[in-house]
């Protein structure tokens, strides 16, 4: 964690650290002042600007799918390819003229969007008799070269939710298989890669993508599916096979690698709380499988797992003002 | 976007109104921070736990049957809040705070859930409910549970008005969180002592997240959207205005911070815009508050309150064009030439940034 100047400037928290700090009244009252003061005219139209344009295009984007619909029918097919493939080309040759500006990422971002629905009436027009999906999983692979040229989080983000639905569906229709943690474990799998691919990129030099909350978002859903993995493991024992064990033994790896990268090469305390919160919950879910069904503790079992968590919350809170007490030594000595 | 303490640091240090040595004195200060001042995802996950723990602990209560009756459950729910409150302020011990905090939920719910049993009332229970809640915040230190109890708050009031079958109750209720929210964020800021800032704070986050609940529901229970409609549990004109009004003072505010008049032409056509957007939304207030959120939330350079507003725009734009009485291709002209509008509002923000003058500035050693 960096060092402690750099925690946001809440006002009481200025107006108690300068107290504190025994600066006088006209530098504490400044820096109140300073704190609840509205960003500059310049940041003002720089946020307006980039709130403008992502809303701007949302709401075209919608203009024109509701505009297609309703011709649809009049349409012939060529028509239909002509309009949808129209649109991609065009977006793509804006993104192409506008990279590296926002307006370009955005466009970019459109013309990836849009390759669905052409898949989608190609699917519909020849009645290739495809399984959904191949849809999905053909439309990740299309978009991968605007998802480098962008440099765009929100597509990134995008790429990886098409491989989900592509694997969720995937799994459903081909490999149908029983094994309930299987598909949580693949989801996390997969998420992991991409996480791994993206702390890889930021590392670099010159970054690809620098928006953490695009890695956040990824690592949350991540840990969240093989969080149910494992949960499932705990609850059905042998039913839930060795997708079960391997759910175990990835969220366990996942979170020593996340602690370990976190603590050491880049500090982020949000990963490190996703991480341990996963952790925290299949414990709960391993106590609880003792108290209710090994030991079967019945309404004391509820007074159980009451102090359970609540063991667990302080060990977590005690956890972060440490790690973040230790990091402010660090800092003040450096 | 967010302010850090090294930037007001290093405004203060380059307007000479403090030296290197202060500087010094101030990172030591802000290194030994409250203890409770932890970031809004530890709340978050704190805040999970805390409700975990409380359902586990009605479950025991409840499962135990030795209270039985509601009078009975009111008096052992009082007990334990005040016992909740006394190990909270006194207890140093991590583990003694949060089941404090815990044994405190499952009271507060124990006297109103007993309540509403008893008188048959949800008016009733919600009316003590919000009292209840309302005291807790004050007498209560504890950051997590002044943000679920402004919850709390919230939803025993929204139970109270919809009881009552007050015609547009929900709607006094929302506006309420509204002046509440503008208050607590933007209010007499330089004057507030820390305690009270310390307070208010979990409250503003409350009131938001309880606004944004308020209009969901209100949204699920629309006659466009569901059979399930109620008179009073719409959102409608009213609560649009109010939005307005408060969006409105909030954007004279900032520009009076920026030393320019309402009377301007930019500034009058940013707020006839503001008019223009509620007109056009008053049957959908969700859009209006989901701006007003949204410049709230730069406003105060809160990342937090930006991405609710955000994700929040998006269900109730999505609601708003879904909900218009149109054909398919007049939402599409509609959806365009709102797009257009955006957009070309976008392209004269950005000439006015290209003429704009930029300034230096100097850095802290």
């Amino acid at each position: 964690m960096p060092d402690p100047l750099y925690e946001p400037a809440t006002p009481h928290r200025v107006r108690a650290a300068a107290t504190a700090a025994g600066l006088g009244a006209p530098a504490i009252e400044r820096a109140v002042e300073i704190a609840i003061r509205t960003p500059d005219a310049d940041a003002w139209r720089a946020f307006l600007s980039r709130t403008l344009a992502l809303l701007g295009a949302a709401l075209l984007l919608a203009g024109a799918v509701c505009a297609v619909a309703y011709n649809w029918t009049r349409i012939g097919r060529f028509g239909k390819f002509a309009l949808i493939e129209a649109a991609i080309v065009i977006a793509a040759l804006v993104g192409w003229r506008l990279l590296p500006r926002l307006s370009g990422r955005i466009a970019l971002f459109a013309s990836a969007v849009l390759v669905g629905p052409l898949l989608a009436v190609y699917g519909q027009t020849y009645q290739t008799g495809a399984d959904p999906y191949g849809l999905f999983l053909t439309w990740a692979a299309l978009i991968v070269p605007w998802v480098i040229a962008a440099r765009f989080s929100l597509l990134w983000v995008l790429l990886v939710a098409l491989l989900d639905v592509g694997m969720m569906l995937w799994w459903s229709q081909v490999v149908g298989t029983e094994d309930l943690p299987a598909l949580p474990l693949a989801i996390a799998a997969l998420h992991g890669i991409a996480l791994i691919a993206w702390e890889w990129q930021y590392a670099r030099p010159e970054q690809w993508l620098d928006e953490r909350w695009a890695a956040h978002l990824v690592a949350a859903a991540g840990f969240a599916a093989v969080t149910v993995g494992s949960a499932v493991f705990i609850l059905e024992d042998t039913d839930a096979g060795l997708a079960g064990v391997a759910s175990l033994l990835l969220l366990g790896g996942a979170m020593a690698g996340v602690f370990h990268h976190h603590r050491r090469v880049r500090p982020d305390a949000l990963m490190e709380t996703i991480a341990g919160m996963a952790g925290l919950v299949v414990l709960a879910v391993f106590v609880g499988r003792i108290i209710f069904d090994w030991l079967d503790l019945e309404v004391f079992g509820f007074l159980l797992m009451t102090a359970f968590v609540i063991a667990e919350i302080s060990f977590g809170l005690r956890w972060f003002r440490s790690t973040r007490a230790a990091s402010t030594t660090a800092a003040g000595r450096a | 976007m967010r302010l850090t303490t090294v930037e007001v640091a290093e405004r203060l240090w380059s307007e000479g109104v403090v030296t290197a040595a202060e500087v010094d004195a101030l990172r030591r200060a802000v290194s030994h921070d409250g203890e409770d001042d932890i970031p809004w995802y530890m709340r978050v996950a704190v805040g999970a736990g805390a409700w975990a723990a409380t359902a586990f602990l009605l479950a025991f209560l409840f499962g135990l049957q030795l209270i039985r009756g509601d009078v009975p459950r009111i008096v052992f729910g009082v007990v334990l809040v005040a016992a909740a409150l006394w190990a909270r302020r006194e207890a140093t011990a991590e583990f003694l705070r949060q089941a404090a905090v815990a044994g405190s939920l499952a009271g507060m719910s124990l006297i109103i859930v007993s309540l509403g049993s008893l008188t048959h009332s949800g008016a009733a229970a919600g009316t003590v409910g919000v009292i209840l809640s309302a005291a807790m915040i004050i007498l209560m230190p504890d950051r997590v549970h002044r943000f679920l109890a402004t919850l709390v708050c919230a939803v025993c009031a929204g139970i109270a008005v919809l009881d009552l079958e007050w015609p547009r109750g929900l709607e006094v209720v929302a506006i309420a969180l509204f002046l509440l929210a503008g208050w607590v964020w933007r209010f007499r800021l330089r004057e507030r002592e820390v305690r009270v800032a310390e307070l208010l704070e979990p409250v503003g986050y409350g009131a938001i997240v309880a606004i944004f609940a308020i209009l969901l529901f209100s949204t699920a229970t629309d006659d466009r959207i569901s059979p399930l409609h109620s008179e009073t549990a719409g959102l409608g004109i009213f609560t649009t205005a109010a939005i307005a009004i408060l969006l409105l003072a909030l954007v004279v505010g900032i520009f009076e911070e920026h030393g320019r008049s309402p009377a301007e032409p930019t500034v009058l056509l940013v707020l006839t815009s503001i008019v223009l957007l509620a007109v056009l939304t008053r049957a959908t207030p969700g859009i209006a508050a989901g701006v007003a959120v949204l410049v709230l939330g730069f406003d105060r350079r809160n990342p937090v309150l930006i991405a609710m507003a955000a994700l929040f725009l998006a269900v109730f734009g999505s609601v708003y064009y879904y909900s218009l009485q149109m054909t398919l291709i007049e939402k599409a002209g509609v959806l365009a030439a709102s797009g257009a509008l955006l957009v070309a509002a976008r392209m004269v923000i950005e000439r006015g940034r290209s003429h704009a003058p930029t300034v230096g500035g100097e850095s802290m050693p």
